[in-house]
């Protein structure tokens, strides 16, 4: 259901990316102009006394001056980290999300100059509504700044072990003793499909975190139809869940098994 | 033979269903928003008609007297409730059919949504008693706080604002206890066919364990819906500004007009600016809604994968239907 991006360099090399939606960028945004209000505010009041003095001596071009200083801080932050930091403001490293050129590169300084300076009509009328009606409609979900400067912001590789580990466990050694293996008379692995073989491999990977009883349910529910097939139903009439799941680890041995027996 | 469009689920190429993060939640939302689009605008678009049905009522209300404002009342609510569950009920299973690969169709989603109605219609008015008796405790402990405390104290605003700030504090913290609870209530007692009394001890045994993170999404969800919402509204009350019709204020009274609901009743005068954002509003609403409405479902799914081992069901199921 993620949106993959693929390009192919002019050096003949695929690239695959994982586009940036709305949600994240728009989660990393907030977190950017949170911190750039933060440090606007702290400026501010560190120091009053001279802003205080200076509008004295100015007038009313100290709010223009103010403006100046307030767009400066804004796309100055924004380029100095795109452009050290290889794409990513504080906000895109919190979300894990990065900018390059559509070809695949890394962000240059004109790049981020464009991107960055269209940002003042991306912000119009309120944080980021005319960005929003261009993301929305854009494929690759990018705003005006990205369309003027040829950029789209792409996801980077995921470092999240617990995520990783929900997704896929590993399947932990299932090594059964020969004379331990209670259903090996009739299981016949021929018979287990790669689909079912790969559903087999999910649960035994992920079983340890599920609770007991819905970990029979699904121990029940895999193994019943492969039961059928194999004709062990009047065999396994009073199981529990020891049993099936038993059947599945001693389904998984003897196909593994015979997957590495052939030749 | 002319080249025929091939349906999604035709090709046998169904996505994996797995855990997703924080970001991919996000993202992915919007996402299955966009390809299914028009699927879920149509469905929110009876919330829209439910909606205007109320406005209009509300509208006439006051050239009726007290006993026909009662028998006008009453059945409007229960119509208003019952045709939100429905539309509550197709919104979830079309996501539902999305997120499973299917093509979304109609009739089936419509199909599934009045089908077991008066076991959700029960179930949601269970979840609206038991969330409306929270408030009502939470408003009368308020009133008590203000007679009984902070009466004498409302000289001394120092403590007004302290005692005022607390009560809000803890009001907040009860309120997302309560969503940490049973945020996904709602969508067990739509998705699954337990007996209601079941339901709350379901929805609440399907967070236990990661209600922390599931109540920061839930309500990272609403943020963005409702920051959509209000970026839309400023969005759309900008050019309205400029229209010079009766009634348009300056872009903030228009932006705070439209983001608190002020619209006028039949006593206060209607004008055609009214009407026009009147309907710019329930059209944003009816657009943000999805939002909410994918996000939560999809966040409810990630959560049986991760708790359930619902992919792997899911995976047996198909491999049953191979």
């Amino acid at each position: 259901m993620n949106e993959q991006l693929s390009i192919e360099t002019p050096e003949q090399i695929d690239l695959s990316f994982q586009k940036a939606g709305i949600g994240s960028r728009f989660y990393a945004a907030l977190i950017d102009t949170g911190l750039l209000t933060l440090i606007a505010l702290i400026g501010y009041y560190v120091n009053r006394n001279f802003i205080r003095e200076l509008g004295d001596t100015l007038g009313n071009w100290l709010g223009a001056l103010g403006s100046i200083i307030v767009f400066a801080l804004f796309w100055g932050y924004y380029m100095v980290f795109e452009v050290t930091t290889n794409g990513q403001s504080l906000g895109k490293r919190a979300l894990g999300l990065r900018v390059i050129k559509e070809g695949g590169y890394p962000i240059g300084f004109a790049d981020s100059a464009i991107r960055n300076l269209v940002r003042l009509v991306d912000f119009l009328p309120f944080f980021y509504g005319a960005g929003l009606l261009a993301m929305l409609i854009n494929k690759d979900w990018r705003r005006l700044g990205d369309l003027a400067a040829g950029t789209l912001v792409v996801k980077t590789a995921r470092t999240d072990q617990k995520l990783i580990s929900a997704r896929s466990g590993t399947v932990p050694s299932v090594n059964i003793p020969q004379q331990a293996l209670t259903y090996a008379a009739w299981i016949q692995p021929a018979l287990v499909t790669e689909t079912e073989f790969d559903v087999i491999r999910e649960y035994l990977a992920r079983r340890g975190m599920l609770h007991k009883p819905r970990r029979s349910e699904l121990a029940r529910t895999i193994a019943t139809p492969i039961i059928e097939k194999m004709g062990g139903s009047e065999i396994m009439k009073n199981s529990n869940l020891v049993s099936y799941d038993k059947f599945l680890e001693e389904v998984y041995v003897l196909k593994t098994t015979k997957t590495t027996q052939t030749p | 033979m002319p080249e025929q469009k091939v349906p999604p689920q035709a090709n046998n190429v169904l996505p994996k269903l797995q855990a997703i993060g924080f970001s991919e939640l996000l993202d992915t939302t919007f996402s299955l928003y966009r390809t299914h689009f028009w699927s879920f605008l149509r469905i929110a678009s009876g919330y829209f008609i439910v909606m205007l049905i109320g406005v209009s009522i509300l509208f006439f209300d006051d050239s009726l007297g007290r006993g026909a404002k009662i028998i006008v009342w009453v059945p409007t609510i229960i119509t208003i409730f019952g045709l939100s569950v429905l539309v509550v009920s197709a919104f979830i299973f079309a996501v539902a059919e999305a997120y499973l690969g299917k093509p979304i169709r109609m009739g089936t989603v419509l199909g599934q949504a009045v089908r077991q109605f008066w076991r959700r219609f029960v179930g949601s008015l269970i979840l609206g008693l038991v969330g409306g008796l929270l408030l009502v405790c939470l408003l009368i402990i308020f009133a008590l706080l203000v007679r009984v405390f902070l009466g004498p104290l409302a000289k001394d605003s120092l403590w007004v604002t302290a005692i005022g700030v607390s009560y809000l504090l803890t009001a907040a913290c009860i309120t997302a206890l309560f969503l940490g609870y049973w945020c996904f209530y709602i969508l067990t007692t739509y998705m699954e066919t337990i007996p209601v009394w079941n339901e709350l001890k379901r929805g609440r045994g399907l967070v236990k364990g990661a209600r922390w993170r599931i109540i920061g999404i839930v309500l990272t969800i609403f943020l963005l819906s409702f920051a959509i919402g209000i970026i839309l509204r400023a969005t759309f009350a900008f050019p309205l500004t400029f229209t010079g019709l009766k009634g348009i204020g300056n872009f903030s009274e228009n932006v705070r007009s439209m983001v608190l609901w002020l619209f006028p009743t039949k006593r206060t005068g209607l004008h055609l600016s009214h009407v026009l954002m009147y309907l710019i509003n329930l059209g944003i609403d009816t657009f943000t809604m999805p939002i909410w409405g994918i996000g939560c479902t999809l966040l409810y799914f990630d959560q049986r994968i991760r708790k359930e081992g619902f992919d792997i069901e899911v995976m047996a199921a198909r491999q049953g239907e191979g």
